[in-house]
């Protein structure tokens, strides 16, 4: 399989030097960090071949949304409420935002 | 950071046109990245540090050994619930990437000439020297143990052909027999490791010499995930898994090969039909040899960017660094891995890397569809690594049956996502 990570990253980066972030956003590589333990359950780029659901293709404000529904206890998981408790808001966007941008 | 030669750089920025752009080749540098070892920490490293770095960056990954055997799973070998083969992980994926592949031994390191030295005779040089060698024994700590009486006492604690060696000792084993299974004091690679084993050594007796049992002479007073873990034995195993605490007879501080038999601190002797004995640890002897190792045996970093404090451009990362409170395990040897790669390869490239994040979670089996799992989230925080509080720990205690069953289901899962991420 080969992955995607070179272009994209290449490519946010010059979105970045174009655009002003928001304020209360993380840079691109702090995304990039905060997602990278991720694949190690969810499978490269989030491409998983076997049990543990897969989250390649999944769009920011899904991964958005589980993460926080995880964390908070909303939705029941057996590891995911441990993992997201680690992350605060904004890092849970930035990590959805590198996700959602990989092929 | 050091600066590439006029002609490294010309051919480096000459094939940035191709396949990959990267922020490296963006900005037109890049350099070399050795990596020694290509289990767990060195492999991820190896292989994201050319997805980060592309053409701009060439990555050079040695490992003496063709086809790496885990030791995540090797327990399950143990317990007869998988066969070696689907352990092993090769490196072609590794070379079609583009990382070039040597499969020999570090057996030097020369920081002025920022060059490493192999076995077969080879000298390599680099910008960014990324180690990852694991674990070796400290061989002597228990007396009588060496080598040789490896052989017959198998510690199996690197997967291959010790985990071949146990698994066959108890395949031979008569109905009745004593296994003995000594793990050592901490620190140690694998903390949970010593008690998922002893759980699937029980299940394979269970299943096929159930009047056999198993015998912890634990050089530790706790271990990980203990209540877990004597929950599940309770109700899985009985009284077939016993376990001694170091405060009652000592460590372990001798064996008698001749006899298989392992002996205290307190004179207590424990004979075993089978012995498996886990040694006290150290940093991979490769670490000593780059002179990044202290007193204690393993080698102090930054641990932002897992840097060694004891030498210049070196990272150590895996089992071999101290990184607590991140523990000595294979999730967080490859989450390393990854994140070091990235400060490897924007540190070539002349920027500062982003700060570090890291998990881990170790999975183990009590029985085939009986999963529990400690994890964490690290972060740095205040200029130092911490564990997120509220982060992480470990399964519930009680939970019913169905819960342990979707956890042992998603540690297989694990397993096949953590080796497609590195190997794959
Ligand atoms: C029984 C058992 C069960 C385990 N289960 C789990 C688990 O379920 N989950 C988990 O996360 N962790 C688990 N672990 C822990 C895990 O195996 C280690 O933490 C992990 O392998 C550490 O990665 P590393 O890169 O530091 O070392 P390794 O993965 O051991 O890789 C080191 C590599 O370096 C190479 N090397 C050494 N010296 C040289 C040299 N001089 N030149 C070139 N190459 C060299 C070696 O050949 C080796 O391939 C388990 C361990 C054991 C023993
Ligand atoms: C230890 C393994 C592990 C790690 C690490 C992990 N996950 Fe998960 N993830 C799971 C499992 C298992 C599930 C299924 C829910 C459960 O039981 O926890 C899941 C479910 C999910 C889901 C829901 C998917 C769906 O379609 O239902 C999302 C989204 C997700 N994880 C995102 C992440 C992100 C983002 C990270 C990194 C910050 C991450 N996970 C890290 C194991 C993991």
């Amino acid at each position: 399989m080969k992955l995607g990570y070179g272009p994209a990253a290449a490519g946010l980066i010059a979105a970045a030097l174009i655009a002003v972030a928001p304020v209360g956003a993380l840079a691109e590589s702090s995304g990039r960090n905060l997602a990278l333990s991720c694949f190690s359950c969810h499978g490269p780029a989030g491409k998983s071949p076997d049990t543990i659901p897969g989250i390649a293709g999944k769009s920011k404000a899904f991964i958005v949304q589980e993460m926080i529904g995880f964390r908070d206890g909303k939705r029941k998981s057996t590891v995911m409420q441990r993992i997201g408790k680690g992350y605060s808001d904004a890092e849970i966007r930035a990590l959805a935002g590198y996700i959602a941008g990989l092929k | 950071m050091s600066r590439l030669t006029r002609r490294e750089f010309t051919a480096a920025a000459g094939a940035s046109a191709a396949a990959f752009a990267a922020p490296a080749v963006a900005q037109g540098k890049g350099g070399r990245i050795v990596v020694v070892g290509g289990g767990f920490g060195g492999a991820s490293a190896a292989k994201y540090a050319k997805m980060f770095g592309g053409n701009a960056v060439e990555v050079t990954l040695i490992e003496p050994n063709k086809t790496f055997y885990t030791c995540p799973f090797s327990n399950l070998v143990l317990g007869g619930l998988r066969d070696i083969g689907s352990i092993g992980h090769g490196f072609d994926a590794m070379a079609k990437r583009g990382v070039k592949v040597v499969h020999d031994s570090v057996t030097g390191v020369d920081h002025a000439k920022k060059t490493v030295t192999t076995a077969g005779g080879a000298t390599i040089g680099w910008d960014k020297l990324i180690l990852s060698p694991g674990i070796d024994f400290q061989w002597g700590k228990i007396k009588g143990y060496d080598a040789a009486a490896a052989e017959k006492m198998p510690h199996a604690w690197k997967a291959g052909p010790q985990t071949v060696v146990l698994r066959k000792q108890l395949e031979a084993m008569d109905d009745g027999g004593v296994v003995v299974l000594a793990p050592p004091g901490n620190p140690f690679r694998c903390p949970p490791g010593p008690y998922e084993r002893a759980s699937m050594i029980a299940h394979y007796l269970k299943t096929k010499k159930p009047k056999s049992k198993v015998l912890i002479v634990d050089s530790k007073d706790k271990f990980s995930k203990m209540p877990l873990f004597m929950e599940g034995w309770k109700k899985v195993y009985g009284p077939m898994i016993e376990w001694i605490p170091q405060k009652k007879d000592g460590p372990v501080t001798e064996v008698d090969v001749a006899n298989n038999t392992v002996i205290t601190e307190f004179g207590a002797k424990h004979k075993g039909a089978v012995v498996n004995l886990i040694p006290p640890q150290k940093a991979g002897d490769v670490a000593d040899i780059a002179g990044v190792t202290n007193k204690s045996g393993w080698a102090p970093v930054d641990r932002r960017t897992f840097a060694s404090t004891m030498q210049k451009d070196v990272h150590v990362i895996g089992d071999a660094s101290i990184a607590s409170p991140m523990p000595k395990s294979g999730f967080s040897a490859s989450s390393q891995g990854k994140v070091v790669a990235a400060a490897a390869v924007d540190a070539l490239a002349g920027k500062n890397p982003a700060d570090p994040s890291f998990a881990n979670t170790c999975y183990s089996l009590v029985a085939p569809e009986y999963g529990i799992s400690v994890a964490k989230v690290y972060a740095w925080q205040g200029g130092k690594l911490v564990g997120v509080k509220g982060s992480g720990g470990v399964s519930p205690k009680g939970a019913a049956a169905s819960f342990r069953a979707e956890e042992a289901r998603y540690a297989s899962g694990w397993y096949a996502s953590i080796a497609a991420d590195i190997w794959g």
